[in-house]
């Protein structure tokens, strides 16, 4: 059954999908983040109070949750074009997938956040602090392991959601084991590219627990 | 003492303004006419607070007891600022804290240290980052920082675990870390929010013991709340007691304990006084009763009480008590229930059985 995999597709695809998975989990963090912090310290009676931005923060993250993510592809061609050039390949399709899950990380960052204590923030409240200085010492470091297991989550929706960059021409193992492994009937391929994703899922969620439980201190 | 001065210094106050009688008066922390009403998601009030006047002086430890949702937790936020008053003011080293920007009052809470029932701790800084944390925010220089911090764990005998994480630590060493931390920026004013209500008694008088070297070594003033009337009177000098937003009693320690006037204050010292049993080691307290009589009847009581201790294998010893009249005495008896019965037979109709001791009945 393997002799008919094409292995140095298969590598390629592998690649494919790493760089852009990788790629969007970066930018999925650098952008949730400030976005989950402006989701809690906006609320009213927290930090900030300024219940009207936060409604606009979460009307704005809604929106993006609610479009399904083939639909969001294919919505951001355009942006993809005026951000990376192209609207086709691995980088265009990035644009997509950052667009999907940020809102979806914002939203366990939110959660994570709201954890924290609020006598450990009263604490640092009556010795000087500034609110900043509560967001950066207190909020994200006190959250950190819970940040990181829901970015593990999220890298592991972005592995399956990277399949359907296949529509844009991204490319990646789930585009592979739709094209050269169910549309041509090779069984192989689709199943040589299907254990990959697994282990490469595997291997996320390895790496995102063993690194959340070395960060936890309680 | 201090009443008489305030009387005096009442005609200069209105003379030469705010700024003499701060001058005067000498206290740290005063609340002057503080009302706080919380409104809440149905557009319903709380009053939290209710006319409450409060001075505590320089060097002083001042005790506010109630119980839960007496405003004590409230009052005790109003002092840093955590919480605005709706009305009247709060005066914390000559400064106006209910009505700071936010700049200067960061400043003043650097002044204000302040330690906590649940010790709030950021449990993903080590010990040593916990103590460090206000001096860090406050960008000290980090050679001082690591000399100040030394020293303060130093100071609350945690020098050995300056590298652990708070949640290798028991309960009264995580204390010792907050009040570390309360004290880092050498505040002036120390707030203790419940802050052995976690702890066990052991722990308790240790952590109090601290306190209380603290204060007799640096100066600074403690404002304590607590339901524990135990806490207030070992390290006490004036008390407070507060009941549903308003301070229904205040005085010395010890007047306020020996002639409580509000039913809730006697409902207090009584408390303690069956908490004062638990502790007796020779009278067993599975095997004794706590028995209480006014003091002009005392006289009746005691013939028969020297009667019977010299009969039979009943032991008494007196708990607390006044010796003048509208005084009350407090005792304990142990020994052979059946003696014990027959003897609370005898002095029934002139003592009155203490809560919650009465085993022996």
């Amino acid at each position: 059954m393997f002799h008919e995999v094409d292995w140095p597709a298969v590598w390629q695809a592998t690649g494919e999908t790493a760089y852009m998975v990788g790629i969007s989990t970066f930018f999925t963090a650098l952008f949730g983040i400030p976005l989950g912090v402006l989701l809690v310290v906006t609320e009213r009676g927290n930090l900030w109070d300024l219940p009207w931005l936060q409604k606009i923060v979460s009307g704005f993250v809604n929106i993006f949750r609610a479009v399904p993510f083939i639909v969001l592809v294919l919505f951001l061609f355009p942006l993809a074009e005026f951000l990376v050039g192209t609207s086709l390949g691995p980088t265009a399709a990035t644009i997509p997938l950052i667009a999907g899950a940020a809102p979806f990380y914002a939203r366990m960052v939110e959660t994570a956040l709201r954890e924290v204590d609020k006598g450990v923030v009263e604490a640092a409240r009556s010795v000087g602090t500034t609110r900043l200085q509560v967001v950066r010492y207190v909020l994200i470091p006190e959250a950190t392991p819970a940040l990181v297991s829901g970015l593990t989550v999220t890298c592991v929706t972005l592995i399956s959601f990277s399949a359907m960059a296949g529509v844009v021409g991204g490319g990646g193992l789930g585009d592979a084991a739709f094209r050269y492994g169910f549309q041509s009937f090779n069984d192989g391929m689709l199943y040589v590219c299907g254990i990959l994703l697994i282990l490469m899922v595997q291997l996320v969620q390895w790496c995102g627990d063993w690194i959340s439980r070395r960060l936890d201190k309680r | 003492m201090r009443g008489r001065i305030c009387d005096e210094r009442i005609g200069p106050f209105y003379i030469c303004g705010k700024d003499f009688f701060y001058w005067v008066v000498m206290s740290l922390i005063q609340l002057k006419r503080v009302n706080k009403t919380f409104s809440r998601r149905d557009s319903q009030t709380v009053q939290a607070l209710i006319d409450v006047d409060l001075e505590v002086e320089k060097g002083e430890i001042f005790g506010i007891v109630g119980r839960s949702g007496a405003g004590k937790s409230t009052l005790l936020r109003l002092v840093n600022g955590l919480e605005i008053p709706t009305s009247g003011e709060v005066v914390v080293n000559g400064q106006v804290i209910s009505s700071l920007g936010e700049r200067e009052l960061r400043a003043a809470r650097t002044k204000i240290g302040m330690i906590f029932q649940h010790f709030n701790l950021l449990w993903s800084r080590t010990v040593r980052e916990n103590v460090s944390f206000p001096l860090e925010v406050a960008g000290r220089p980090k050679q001082e920082i690591r000399r100040k911090v030394d020293d303060l764990l130093e100071r609350v005998g945690l020098a050995d675990r300056a590298e652990a994480y708070p949640a290798q630590l028991s309960g009264g060493q995580k204390q010792r870390v907050g009040i570390a931390r309360a004290l880092a920026n050498d505040p002036r004013v120390l707030l203790c929010d419940e802050a052995t209500s976690a702890l066990d008694p052991e722990t308790t008088s240790s952590i109090l013991e601290l306190l209380k070297e603290i204060n007799r070594d640096t100066g600074i003033s403690l404002l304590l709340i607590t339901h524990e009337m135990s806490v207030v009177q070992s390290i006490c000098r004036r008390v407070a007691v507060m009941d549903e937003g308003r301070i229904v009693e205040s005085g010395d320690v010890g007047s306020v304990f020996h002639q409580p006037s509000h039913p809730l204050t006697r409902q207090f010292v009584r408390q303690l006084r069956v908490e004062g049993v638990g502790g007796e080691d020779s009278l067993s307290p599975e095997r004794s009763i706590v028995i209480r009589c006014d003091f002009s009847r005392w006289d009746q009581v005691w013939k028969i009480l020297s009667d019977v201790v010299g009969n039979s294998r009943v032991t008494v010893r007196i708990l607390d008590g006044e010796l003048e009249e509208n005084g009350r005495i407090s005792f304990q008896i142990g020994g052979d229930p059946g003696d014990v019965n027959h003897l609370l037979n005898r002095i029934r109709e002139y003592v009155e059985l203490v809560e919650g001791k009465a085993l022996v009945s």
